[in-house]
């Protein structure tokens, strides 16, 4: 099938479509093709296309309704085909005569709507705006998301929740902020774990050369070898350093490390990160933000759960000696971010007119404009009013504070303007909440503000500077997140019995893989292709172990060329993806063949037709999935959709749920002697059948040969992309009106190397990435 | 607390002490206060198995089931319904979100939730009691009319400690404080929005005007707050529950049911909507070895079954126990049980299936006569909404409707 998106000469436009004006030049087309089934009698698959053209194009349902009606009959999905066929003159004259009054109605809907901050960019706003480490998500209710995005700004509901929620944000952030006490003192302590874990030496544990030695992956998040005995003082930034060695192996192992308050209601546990210890000792140092009470605590993975005598004999372990604790850390005092927000003003003597200089220096960037004096004075009214009471200048301060970042002010990305363009400032934070998820710093403020980014060569540099900022990590790990479902990766816990080697460091191996696989092909520059099909993958030593690549070691990702038989390569053959799209025990086609057609193919299907019984999985193995989709398919209701959705979905049935290429299906067979305990072993049952047929009567029996076939269609995979891009980037749904932008995008790249990081700078650059 | 069965509301009994309470809209001295009226919401998002949750017969005479047996000596305190769902929810797990709203598609991009039942409930009644509602357990069942979740608390520990431990007498001088700056900051922001509207476009002062009623709501609770901030909460007898996680299933829920029950003997609040666990861990029971999830995901393999039969053995044994705790707790003139309507069941009928339809659901308490099977068409099911409306009604609240509710549901009394 070509993919060819509708052109349309949109500056020749009315601004509306009056119902009374559209469809009478549709009438005939419809007479003729669709109404024996879509008449108001009829009305099959509940649409009526006399009440569709009653309706006209007002409003989100008939805009929809009527792009697809365009799209199924450009497709040629529509009339079905059974019945007899419209000529290729007859459905593009249908579509020419349709497509204009649908940009027009579309292109109504497609206004960046006043987008506020998600709970993830508030965080890292307030991050970076004040240069502090500080935790506020935890704060936030969850937002909401349309288009697949949590960005959208018609999406995100401002509540009273919400709202309610700020103050104690801004209130934790000003605690971390300002410091006008004494410079704490940094002391250092050695802490030993011994104390814990001394009735157990010689049972679970054993103490060698200074170092406490565990031979089992805890199963809780509770470890005995921790620094629980001297817990942090106060918040404040800490450095532990401690040395630790493998035992009785020469691989090397890995273990964890989280920092808990172990608080009996509702404890934090943070990880710290991921280590490798070799059979020789080696010095280790973190350094964390901890909170008042907080210790860190060792974790080995990837050993048994249970060792019998685990200290006797030669079973691989890790030690770890005492940790030195140094802190809290303080480079200067007052710390820098106090300083650069409150200058050197002294809390006994300070005034209203020092509050006001605060103010004025605050306001513009945290509000990410230029700012009138007398909008300086509204929040510092506040200020004065304490102060006139007599309330400490901390205090009074707090209030202004308060007021500046509860306004609307600072919650929305304001993007007020006339005409094509929004304006420099607006399009400055647009760029940098694209790929930071956070505020312009000084230099894109500066170029903004000076109105430079109108000159396509400032805003390229601009783009260039922040995609080389570490800070763009934020933007691969959200976009990911979203796009590839990667948030989702703690919803299921794969079945313990079918897939015991599933572990904690499987499952952050697999999601770093997906996020440097997309930071790769974006540094490099890479063809857009590789998502569908690629001859290299990002490896760790754990993860090639999982898909069976041989010479890969090591905890840190790294660039691994695939041998030309292997499997994988692109993002459908991705453990992580594979994983968020099955339920922990099985996998199920439809699952991953819509998550497929939506974010690879870009099609969007409706809901299935009401009341449907759903299919109850049999896993004894009476029947496969597949056996059981089959007779869905073959009912009309459920085949127009249900043939685009099976094929890639059966394609993937060549993964099980954590990823591992399959060719046969996995049951856990119970002991009959031993049933009471739930003994038994896994048994590979029924054969996997990853063939299909796409609706274009292509064939294919494995992965490989469906990948090939994705491949020919790159150019729909292109245009799917742009448009993902395009919708996280400006916060709104694309539609109808969009296409042709979306499409000179994906051409234009295409033209140029077809290089992911080409895409994004041709999106930037273009009308469509200024538009309001 | 004390339990004896006063019949006055415990208000009168303080100001018969001659305390001074900044207190909420009184009732007149010496007439007995009509009892107030309770919903406890519950959805169990991983179901129940269904052959061994429904009766077999229908009516008065019902021969109870596998799972129900153990409540049989409560059978005239509930009712067991089938045959119902909400039309137009499927989505399977996410059709949660649309348990207590109705609200069709909840797994459609771009799906807008409604109010629920609960919140709408706590709009007309919430006012008379320190909290509104109260939105309990793993997920959120409780949804705003513009589609927000409220978030809800998963730690009974955390629980009982937000109805009943205060702070210090400084604590609440400086909670004064906080919510007078509150009003201040308010105003200022009211007026910065209010700067703003004219210079914005139409879709987005629509975005503006949800940002103003947000912010008038917040209004409304700092002044709910201080009206409180001089009433202490209530004493209550009992020792504030272990810290326990949804991972134990049964056991964090029986914590909850007891906080609950707490809450409102005290009138702390007469709404709470409560979603049991949804999870993959592996609860702490006898027999148990997988996780529960994975369980609900048994595939009709039957040693899955044996083993999920006992995480729900318990789940109802919990249920029933709450039951026993309401009807033994005095309320004026009878006992709590006769005051709260306990709405059990299950956004999945069929969890292995993730099919939403022929829900369980078990309606207890309150007025209703109760003894009977209600069975529904299975082919067909009868909007679940319409028990929505008859529990309304029950509470005194007069409407006619909810979602897709259009009337009170047939044959229940």
């Amino acid at each position: 099938m070509i993919f060819r998106p509708a052109i349309v000469l949109l500056l020749l436009l009315p601004l509306t479509v009056s119902s009374a004006d559209f469809g009478g030049d549709l009438v005939p087309f419809l007479e003729k093709h669709c109404l024996e089934c879509h008449d108001d009698l009829s009305a099959k698959g509940g649409l009526d296309l006399q009440a569709a053209l009653d309706q006209g194009l007002k409003g989100t349902g008939p805009v929809h309704l009527w792009t697809r009606i365009h799209d199924r009959v450009r497709d040629g999905e529509m009339p079905p085909a059974k019945q007899p066929r419209p000529d290729a003159g007859e459905t593009g004259g249908f579509l020419e005569r349709l497509a204009p009054d649908l940009a027009v109605g579309d292109r109504n809907l497609r206004e960046v709507v006043l987008r506020r901050l998600n709970r993830v960019e508030y965080e890292y706003t307030m991050r970076d705006l004040f240069g502090i480490e500080v935790d506020l998500v935890d704060l936030l209710p969850e937002d909401q998301a349309a288009g697949g995005f949590d960005n959208n700004g018609e999406a995100l509901a401002i509540s009273a929740e919400l709202f309610e929620q700020y103050p104690v944000a801004v209130r934790r952030v000003l605690d971390e902020v300002i410091q006008f006490g004494p410079r704490p003192e940094s002391k250092t302590v050695t802490i030993s774990s011994l104390r814990e874990v001394e009735p157990y030496l010689g049972k679970q544990y054993a103490h060698l050369d200074g170092r406490i030695s565990t031979y089992m992956t805890e199963k809780t998040q509770y470890s005995k070898i921790s620094t629980r005995d001297q817990r942090t003082p106060q918040r404040g930034r800490y450095r532990f350093r401690f040395t630790a060695a493998a035992v009785n192996t020469d691989e090397p192992l890995v273990f964890a490390v989280t920092a808990s308050d172990f608080k009996s209601a509702g404890a934090v546990y943070k990880n710290l990160g991921y280590f490798e210890a070799g059979k020789e000792p080696r010095p280790f140092e973190i350094e964390a933000v901890l909170d008042k009470g907080f210790a860190i605590q060792f974790f080995a993975l990837g050993l048994p759960l249970y060792v019998r005598d685990p200290t006797i004999g030669t079973h691989p372990g890790i030690g770890w000696s005492e940790v030195e604790m140094t802190g809290p850390l303080h480079e200067t005092w007052p710390p820098a971010p106090h300083s650069a927000l409150l200058g050197d003003v002294d809390p006994d003597k300070a005034t209203l007119a020092d509050a006001r200089e605060i103010l004025i220096r605050f306001l513009p960037r945290a509000w990410r404009r230029e700012v009138a004096e007398e909008e300086v004075e509204v929040p510092l009214a506040l200020v004065a009013a304490a102060l006139e009471e007599g309330r400490p200048f901390e205090e009074s301060l707090h209030l202004g504070f308060e007021a500046a970042l509860c306004s609307p002010n600072f919650l929305f990305l304001r993007e007020e303007g006339e005409g094509d363009r929004i304006p420099d400032p607006a399009l400055a934070s647009r760029l940098s909440y694209f790929l930071w998820s956070s505020l312009p710093d000084p230099a894109l403020h500066g170029a903004s503000v000076a109105g430079r980014l109108s000159d396509p060569a400032v805003l390229a540099a601009e783009l260039e500077r922040l995609l080389e900022d570490p800070k763009c990590g934020r933007f691969v790990e959200q976009f990911t997140g979203q796009w590839l479902g990667l948030r989702r990766i703690d919803e299921t816990t794969p079945d313990t019995k079918l897939y015991p080697g599933f572990d904690e460091l499987l499952q952050v191996s697999m999601v770093r893989e997906s996020r440097s696989f997309f930071a790769e092909l974006l540094a490099g520059d890479l063809p857009i292709t590789n998502f569908l099909d690629a001859n290299f993958t990002m490896l760790n030593g754990r993860l090639a172990a999982h898909y069976g690549v041989p010479g890969v070691s090591g905890l840190e990702m790294q660039a691994v060329p695939l041998p030309p038989e292997s499997v994988r390569g692109g993002i459908l053959t991705q453990a992580a993806v594979l994983k968020v799209t099955a339920n922990g025990t099985n996998t199920s086609p439809v699952l991953r063949g819509v998550w497929v057609l939506e974010n690879v193919l870009g099609k969007h299907l409706p809901p299935p037709p009401p009341n449907i019984a759903g299919i109850e999985p049999d896993i004894r193995e009476a029947t496969t999935v597949r056996e059981q989709l089959d007779l869905h398919r073959n009912a009309e209701s459920c085949a127009g959709c249900h043939r685009y959705i099976d094929p890639p979905g059966f394609a993937l049935e060549s993964f099980d749920p954590v990823g591992a290429f399959r060719t046969h299906y996995l049951r856990f067979a119970v002991n009959p002697e031993h049933a009471d305990k739930g003994w038994g072993r896994v048994v590979a049952s029924k054969p996997v059948d990853a063939s299909g047929e796409l609706p274009t009567g292509e064939r294919f029996q494995t992965m490989e040969e469906f990948k090939a076939l994705l491949l020919a269609e790159s150019d729909r995979f292109a245009f799917a992309l742009t448009e993902r891009l395009a919708t996280y980037a400006l916060g709104r749904e694309m539609g109808f009106s969009d296409r042709e932008a979306l499409a000179a995008i994906a051409v234009k790249t295409k033209a140029e190397g077809n290089g992911f990081r080409t895409l994004v700078r041709n999106l930037v650059l273009s009308p469509l990435f200024a538009k309001p | 607390m004390n339990r004896s069965s006063h019949s006055l509301p415990r208000r009168h009994f303080l100001r018969g002490l001659g305390v001074t309470l900044a207190l909420p809209a009184l009732e007149s001295f010496g007439e007995k206060a009509k009892p107030a009226r309770r919903l406890v919401a519950i959805n169990i998002p991983l179901g129940f198995h269904g052959p061994n949750f429904f009766p077999t017969t229908e009516g008065l005479g019902y021969e109870t089931s596998d799972y129900l047996r153990p409540a049989d000596p409560l059978r005239d305190r509930f009712t067991v319904i089938s045959g119902t769902s909400h039309p137009g929810v499927d989505g399977g797990h996410s059709a949660e979100k649309s348990f207590l709203t109705a609200a069709p598609h909840p797994g459609a991009r771009g799906f807008r939730n409604t109010i629920s039942l609960d919140q709408f409930i706590a709009a007309r009644i919430g006012a008379e009691t320190r909290f509104s509602s109260l939105t309990v357990g793993d997920d959120s069942l409780s949804w705003t009319a513009n589609g927000v979740a409220i978030p809800s608390q998963r730690s009974p520990a955390k629980l009982f400690e937000t109805l009943f431990v205060s702070g210090s007498r400084d604590d609440v001088s400086k909670q004064r404080q906080r919510l007078q700056d509150g009003h201040s900051v308010i105003d200022t922001v009211l007026a910065e929005a209010q700067a703003m509207q004219g210079k914005i476009s139409a879709a987005d002062r629509e975005k503006l005007d949800q940002f103003f009623t947000a912010v008038r709501e917040t209004e409304k609770r700092l002044a709910k707050s201080e009206r409180w901030l001089e009433t202490p909460k209530p004493k209550v007898e009992s020792a504030p529950p272990r810290e326990v996680g949804s991972g134990d299933v049964v056991t964090w829920l029986r914590s909850h049911f007891e906080v609950v029950r707490l809450a409102l003997a005290t009138d702390s609040t007469r709404v709470v909507a409560l979603s049991g666990a949804n999870h993959s861990l592996v609860p702490p029971l006898p027999g148990v070895s997988m996780g529960y999830h994975g369980l609900t995901h048994h595939g009709k393999n039957p040693e899955m079954i044996r083993q999920l039969e006992v995480i729900e053995r318990g789940t109802i044994a919990a249920w029933v126990a709450f039951l026993e705790s309401l009807r033994d707790t005095p309320d004026g003139e009878g006992s709590l049980l006769d005051h709260t309507q306990v709405l059990m069941g299950s956004n999945l009928g069929n969890a292995s299936g993730h099919i939403t339809t022929n829900l369980p659901v078990i309606l207890a308490g309150g007025g209703f006569k109760h003894g009977q099977h209600l069975a529904f068409d299975g082919k067909n099911n009868h909007p679940l909404a319409t028990l929505f409306v008859s529990v309304m009604q029950e509470m005194g609240i007069e409407s006619g409707e909810f979602a897709s509710g259009k009337g009170t549901m047939r044959g229940l009394v």
